[in-house]
């Protein structure tokens, strides 16, 4: 093994990964349509910029949860050394409440990325248009209309998580303040995060109808959104 | 047949129909609740007023603390992985095991097993094996089978030896403690990896050529270099899997916890590795040059590859939670617990027949398909044939056994996939096929050897749960 130099087999496994993921921002392409498909098309570049955000938050929380996750076992550790009680129930509510956030706020990326996966036995020999024409005719009739019904059943649940009453009034800005307490003694308020919930959701939607207009413009014969057609390869995951 | 019941089974046949035609899974289960609901209504079988309790749980599944401990164990693995440790972790085994007949497969194996303890993903494990020893196998005239199922199958323990993201997703729908699973899968899983391990080394024993020793030339290291690549790269892997599962089973800290420790202990090894490396050129080695692993590209890379498992998960639990909540409404869910639990001969007639279900589901669906399509409706079954706790735990490290053979059968094995994707030109797509088979009957053994003796899982379970009594 001396003789030969030995390939970097990380730099060999990142390419090769990277040439598996799906790459789609629409800012990317170069040749922007006339007409009404022009006009679809900033819009898709517009949601497509909003779920690259989402994307960048997700991979940052990651690391926020990770510090805070080791915050809590040094102070539960050293709490127990010192004999004194110096865990902040705060930072253990915090923790799972941005761990939600990641994954609420990036849907939409996950969309995007196509990290969710398909059976691709008969899908993978299928045209782009005919694979377009599938996911337009389901995402339209009944995907998009479970958003919808997420949406509204969502709202009235994140308003009364930020003080609404059943009466339709507003708790005062006392009551606002206090919250609807989370379980535990001294826990973080859970109104934010049921609102994180509705806010994915609208992200989601927003991007399903980005989705949308690809497959309309992959229907009109657009060939350079490849995505569809994404070559053969295991989605990574697991 | 009540109106509603039949709906919820047509419910699943529009499902899978879906699922096939490729439109996504996650989606396919929101898509087909949201049509039946509507028929529902529109039949008189459903009321729409329950879907109002939606939100909340889909809250619950925010707020789950078991679901907590993925980003981490995923991210614990992304860094060994990214940062080159892994790979290091396979060459020093693989020189230490060479010169035995098999030696590299059984190399393999183990790394594979020590891999499975420290992530719970497997496609990081099956690329980078494949990637390295692969080739080298190949080079030493190992025989392409064994060498691919080797790979794949050691790959794919995984998603069975704890800490593992199937382990966590099984404990979250299956209703059991997350630590009782992890402990009831332990033995199982060192007991397949024993198995696998013998296998390759016999077989290696007993057929001239199939899996030849490394010659001399091929064995670079020796002597005290070899001894300090293992002290560097093996023993403080090892060192923090130990601590990892040991602050789990000892219930000094809770899954999420411990994994949190483990992501710092791979942030500390990665680093610790630059200096490792320039103790290990001062004493002679030439195998390496010094690098610094721990840099900004890993690390995105890292956060990047657990964010997006993170948000695979739970799209699908979202979706998949809308989905059951329809077929229990419909009367789906009793229903097939009543069929399930009138097979006859009880809960071990109710254990085959899943055992059985779960195979065949395997050979075209995934782990997660499988997890979140029929997980939900054997739950109410062992209500209702009375299944006690530890019994739970007997039946979901099964399915966990069983779903590895989902992993490796051909011809849709993830497995396989990830295998294919960084083979040498020179190794047919069916021989990585072919190589799975021998390795799938020994998983078949494993299972049919759990089935009959429980007290197996029993043992692993009371001898790694924190004390109980």
């Amino acid at each position: 093994m001396s003789d030969t130099p030995e390939p970097d087999v990380t730099t060999i496994a990142e390419s090769l990964l990277e040439s598996l993921e799906y790459r789609d921002d629409a800012s990317e392409i170069v040749e922007i349509p006339s007409g009404i498909l022009g006009v679809l098309h900033y819009v898709r570049a517009g949601i497509s910029r909003l779920t690259t955000i989402s994307g960048k938050i997700a991979w940052i929380l990651v690391w926020v949860v990770f510090v805070l996750g080791l915050f809590n076992v040094i102070t539960r550790y050293a709490g127990r050394f010192i004999q004194q009680d110096i865990i902040i129930g705060e930072i253990f509510d915090l923790q799972w409440m941005l761990f939600g956030a990641l994954f609420l706020l990036a849907f939409n990326y996950g969309l995007r990325e196509a990290v969710n996966p398909r059976i691709d036995f008969w899908w993978a020999n299928f045209s782009d248009k005919r694979k377009a024409f599938i996911d337009l005719v389901i995402h339209v009739t009944m995907f998009l209309p479970f958003l919808w019904l997420g949406i509204r059943l969502l709202w009235p649940y994140a308003m009364s998580g930020l003080g609404r009453k059943f009466d339709g009034s507003w708790s005062t800005w006392k009551v606002w303040t206090i919250w609807e307490q989370s379980g535990d003694a001294g826990g973080l308020p859970r109104g934010p995060i049921k609102f994180l919930m509705l806010v994915g959701f609208v992200l989601f939607a927003l991007q399903l109808v980005a989705e949308i207009i690809k497959t309309i413009m992959v229907l009109a014969g657009r060939t350079d959104l490849a995505t569809i057609a994404k070559p053969k390869a295991p989605v990574r995951i697991e | 047949m009540d109106l509603g019941v039949a709906l919820s089974l047509i419910m699943f046949v529009v499902f899978i129909a879906m699922i096939l035609i490729g439109y996504n899974v996650a989606f396919s289960f929101a898509s087909t609740a949201l049509l039946f609901s509507f028929l529902g209504d529109l039949l008189d079988v459903f009321d729409p007023a329950v879907l109002a309790t939606l939100p909340s749980r889909w809250f619950g599944a925010v707020s789950d603390p078991t679901l907590l401990a993925i980003p981490f164990f995923v991210l614990m693995g992304a860094i060994l992985e990214r940062s080159g440790l892994a790979e290091r972790l396979l060459s020093a085994i693989g020189m230490l095991l060479g010169p035995i007949k098999g030696g590299v497969a059984a190399a393999v194996i183990l790394v594979g097993t020590l891999l499975a303890a420290a992530t719970g993903v497997v496609a990081a494990t099956v690329i980078v094996m494949g990637l390295l020893s692969l080739p080298t196998m190949v080079r030493l005239g190992y025989d392409h089978k064994l060498a691919t199922g080797t790979i794949t199958a050691s790959g794919t323990l995984a998603q069975l030896i704890p800490p593992s993201l199937v382990l966590i997703l099984l404990a979250q729908q299956m209703r059991v403690g997350i630590i009782g699973l992890f402990a009831g899968a332990l033995i199982p899983g060192l007991m397949l990896s024993g198995m696998y391990a013998a296998y390759a080394i016999a077989i290696s024993y007993a057929r001239p050529g199939v899996g030849p020793a490394m010659p001399k030339s091929e064995r670079t290291l020796s002597g005290r270099v070899l001894a300090l690549e293992i002290l560097f790269s093996v023993v403080p892997i090892i060192a923090l899997i130990l601590a990892v599962l040991v602050s789990i089973f000892l219930g000094i800290a809770t899954p999420s916890e411990s994994g949190a420790v483990g992501v710092a202990g791979a942030l500390i090894l990665a680093g610790l590795s630059y200096q490792f490396d320039k103790i290990l050129v001062k004493r002679g080695a030439t195998h390496i040059t010094p690098r610094w692993r721990l840099t900004a590209k890993t690390l995105r890379e890292a956060g990047k590859s657990t964010a997006n498992i993170s948000i695979l998960v739970m799209t699908l639990l979202f979706a998949s939670s809308f989905f059951s909540l329809m077929f229990l409404q419909l009367g789906g869910s009793d229903q097939v617990a009543d069929w399930l639990a009138s097979v006859g001969g009880g809960k071990m007639g109710f254990v085959i027949v899943s055992m059985i279900a779960v195979f065949l589901l395997g050979i075209n669906l995934e782990f997660l398909e499988i997890t979140f399509i029929v997980v939900p409706i054997f739950v109410p079954a062992m209500d209702l044939l009375g299944f006690t706790n530890i019994e739970r735990i007997w039946f979901t490290v099964l399915m966990a056994v069983n779903l590895n053979m989902a992993f490796i059968s051909p011809p849709v094995g993830f497995s396989l996939f990830y295998l294919q994707s960084v083979a040498p030109p020179e190794v047919k797509t069916s021989d990585i096929h072919k190589g799975a088979i021998p390795f799938m009957v020994l998983q078949g053994v494993a299972l049919v050897l759990l089935v009959a003796f429980p007290g197996i899982i029993d043992f692993s379970f009371d001898f790694f749960t924190p004390s109980s009594t």
